[in-house]
């Protein structure tokens, strides 16, 4: 570390900063100013390296060269990155650890809330308290109780403000997604932060969720000491155009920041604070609706006329019940649930958070025990066969999350989904290991596997559009409409059915 | 009635010893297969300094205490990189070190507690000190179990309160997402060495207590079937939830009893007691794997 040239005009800056992944330069002698109270969009294409560049602010990342400098109050924390040897190593003093004690915080897309723990406890381990050690703890048990009872009022305080009280003693892997991106955030700011990098706050989520998480974010928004970097899919853009004064866009490695104005002509107008469905969706004719308890809406889309009952892929679910600890995930006292899907269809199931949809494809794909009911693809009985089993009949499926394997090439990935051809897609990313994709980049590849896959006549898709850019929509509104052509496609959601126009 | 006592007297070695193991299961989620060599380490010190030194029971302990918690870096450090499968082979690397050094360690000719003989190898060491109070040595009897009872109490009462403080809400959230906490300014890899440091040089204390109830020490302390015993005391008791281990050191130490009196002969109860609890082990890893009163998954 060493003390730089003292410039009160920023809190962050970073100085032509570099970094390549197995030889793939995703950053390119960037260099960004962050001042205080500022809030940012970053946006940019898939594989442009948002992910990568938050990383890299936030210290998770080391870049190959280039310098990062923090000021927090008057002291200053200074990195010069790709001085040592040995190209991976930190220079001294700087990692996470370090950064967020200089008023870095950050959120993930995949939350990392501590699952065991309650939503208090989540909030209050990232209060000073934490920071003395256990025996410390023993030696001065009085002042340390003293400072945990301030602590735990100060983050029940914190919980009343942005409306989490209620759910103060709900475990952290018992929250629904919304909650979970909310705490997420209230506990960035508890541990501290000045600075908040947010890696999409309101995607995946149905418009209560976002909805909620935007009144949050609006709120921090009003605090001029809070600066914000917010990272968010494509289709949630128009929801931030108000709040960001700045945007950064992120192309060949390189920012260029813009005025918020700049996106209002790229995206679409939000229209409440519902969340986007892409057009090509919505235009297909819709041929029949289904209304779910809960709040779900199954509507099917024709790409095709029907050639008959002959038509090859087909599923059937027939009263179908999942109930986890005696809660009905799937299905109701009422009865169970009930779809059918042919060749040429694209079932559109739009529901909120936490009605059960990954439950559901988790059961028609073999993958969580089913209570009763029938699951049929082809004709065929499913419910007693492995998930295995029924991919070999036919079945794709492409979960929300942990679906490709990081130590594969995107050729072997491929191989394995029995894609042949991998198309401009495959050649684009020839040769790099799936670990070393970004977000879009595995979305992109996933619906590859499962939209061209030679042998399938089912695909169960969750969420297909997070992480997408412009580009990639635009290719899965080709593949899917191609796709769905021989297959029966059923896509699940999050939103609410009437905010989405259906 | 002494034989009462005998078992009053493992059962506060084991609970501490269990207790101890759970500390870095239940609260890093890393399966330890080296306790029993932290457990052998505390024995040895203290039987060492009161043979060869002549020291008391109070001083003979804490250096026990000490030495272990400096040795957990040989655990803690490859902790900070290493996870799951990877740590149970480096744990159980680490166990096979201090049983090779116990067993090893051996010069004949020379006298035990000699830099050259230093454990006596297979043959152990004879003569550890019993612990004095009022300058009377505590004999085998209730003396020493109300010392073992009040010993594991404050052990144990002050491990508790340390678990229950912020810290060990810290240690959890930890143990559920390393990267999280780390992005809140805290620094994980030194609150995780601090709680084996811990943890061991609790295991080293339960090791002193039985070297001095004893009397006598052998590498078998640290064999690999011990670690295995304190493992199925944390399982069978319950992961992280405090009182579990305690509920399996009581079950596994009163079933070969049990065995006995309905009338297996006492060198067959031990074996029985095994299958019987390789037997629950695996029902229960596969119905309740947190535990007869866990609330902890590994690996979950």
């Amino acid at each position: 570390m060493s003390v730089p040239s003292v410039s009160q005009s920023f809190i962050m800056r970073a100085k032509k900063l570099t970094k390549s992944f197995d030889g793939q330069r995703v950053l390119c002698d960037l260099s960004v100013d962050l001042s205080q109270g500022e809030i940012v969009v970053l946006r940019g294409a898939n594989g442009s390296g948002k992910t990568t560049l938050l990383n890299v602010l936030s210290g998770f990342v080391i870049p190959d060269s280039g310098q990062l400098e923090i000021r927090s109050n008057e002291s200053f924390l200074c990195a010069d990155f790709g001085k040592s040897p040995f190209s991976a190593a930190s220079p001294r003093g700087f990692g996470p650890e370090q950064v967020a004690r200089f008023g870095c915080g950050r959120t993930w897309q995949d939350i990392r809330l501590f699952r065991t723990q309650t939503v208090e406890a989540n909030v209050a381990v990232a209060g000073r308290t934490a920071d003395r050690s256990g025996l410390a703890w023993l030696l001065n048990w009085r002042r340390g109780i003293r400072a945990e009872r301030r602590n735990i009022a100060e983050v029940r305080d914190l919980l009343q403000r942005v409306g989490l009280t209620e759910f103060a003693e709900r475990r952290g892997d018992a929250l629904s997604l919304g909650l979970s991106k909310k705490v997420a955030i209230v506990r960035a700011v508890r541990g501290g932060a000045t600075l908040l990098f947010l890696d999409e706050p309101i995607s995946g989520l149905d418009r209560v969720g976002a909805m909620a998480v935007m009144k949050l974010l609006r709120e921090l928004a009003q605090n001029p000491a809070l600066t914000l970097v917010i990272v968010e899919h494509v289709l949630n853009l128009p929801h931030l155009v108000d709040l960001a004064t700045t945007v950064w866009t992120l192309k060949d490695g390189r920012v260029s920041a813009s005025r918020p104005e700049s996106l209002e002509g790229a995206v679409a107008s939000p229209d409440g604070d519902g969340l986007e469905l892409p057009t090509f969706l919505t235009d297909l004719p819709e041929v029949s609706r289904t209304a779910y308890p809960g709040g779900g809406v199954l509507s099917i889309r024709q790409t095709r006329a029907i050639a008959g009952a002959r038509a090859r892929g087909r599923l059937d679910v027939k009263e179908l019940v999942v109930r986890r600890g005696g809660q009905f995930v799937v299905g109701s006292r009422a009865g169970g649930l009930k779809l059918s899907l042919r060749a040429g269809e694209i079932g559109l199931l739009v529901a909120p958070n936490g009605w059960g949809k990954t439950t559901l494809l988790d059961a028609i794909a073999g993958l969580t025990e089913v209570t009763s009911g029938s699951i049929r693809l082809n004709g065929r009985e499913m419910r007693a066969t492995q998930t295995w089993a029924r991919a070999q009949l036919g079945l794709s499926y492409l979960q929300a999350r942990n679906f490709v394997f990081p130590r594969l090439s995107v050729e072997e990935q491929l191989q394995l989904a029995q894609v042949h051809g991998g198309g401009d897609l495959a050649r684009s990313l020839d040769g790099r290991r799936l670990a070393n994709l970004s977000g879009g980049e595995r979305q992109r590849l996933g619906l590859r596997s499962v939209l061209a896959r030679d042998s399938g006549s089912v695909v169960l898709l969750d969420e297909p559009f997070s992480a997408l850019d412009e580009a990639g929509l635009e290719l899965l509104s080709s593949s899917l409409i191609q796709a769905s052509k021989h297959k029966a496609i059923l896509v699940a959601v999050p939103g609410v059915p009437e905010a989405e126009g259906l | 009635m002494t034989y009462l006592l005998h078992l009053l007297m493992l059962l506060f070695v084991y609970a501490m010893a269990a207790c101890s193991l759970n500390m870095i299961i239940g609260y890093c989620g890393l399966l330890n297969l080296a306790h029993a060599g932290y457990f052998a380490i505390g024995a040895y010190t203290y039987a060492l300094l009161t043979v060869t030194l002549g020291w008391g029971f109070i001083p003979a302990t804490l250096s026990a205490a000490s030495v272990a918690a400096a040795l957990s870096l040989f655990i803690s450090l490859p902790s900070r990189r290493f996870r799951g499968d990877f740590f149970v082979l480096i744990s159980l690397a680490v166990e096979l070190v201090f049983f090779g050094l116990f067993y090893n360690w051996y010069s004949d000719g020379h006298p035990p507690g000699t830099l050259e003989n230093l454990t006596n190898g297979p043959f152990g060491l004879e003569g550890v000190g019993r612990p004095e109070f009022l300058g009377r040595g505590l004999e085998r009897g209730p003396g020493l179990v109300i010392l073992a009872a009040v010993l594991t109490s404050i052990v144990l009462a002050s491990c508790y309160f340390m678990l229950s403080s912020p810290w060990g809400r810290l240690l959890k959230a930890i143990r559920d997402d390393e990267v999280a906490v780390r992005s809140l300014g805290k620094n994980p890899d030194k609150a995780r060495a601090e709680l084996m440091a811990i943890a061991c040089a609790v295991a080293a204390v339960s090791g002193s207590l039985y070297a001095s109830y004893l009397g006598y020490v052998d590498p078998s302390l640290s064999s690999l079937d011990q670690s295995m015993l304190f493992l199925a005391m944390v399982l069978l008791g319950g992961v992280e939830r405090f009182w579990g281990p305690m509920l399996g050191a009581a079950v596994l130490l009163l079933l070969p009893e049990f065995l006995r009196e309905v009338g297996f002969s006492g060198q067959l109860a031990p074996s029985i007691r095994n299958i019987i609890v390789g037997v629950v082990l695996c029902i229960l890893m596969h119905s309740r794997p947190e535990g007869l009163i866990g609330s902890y998954r590994l690996k979950e």
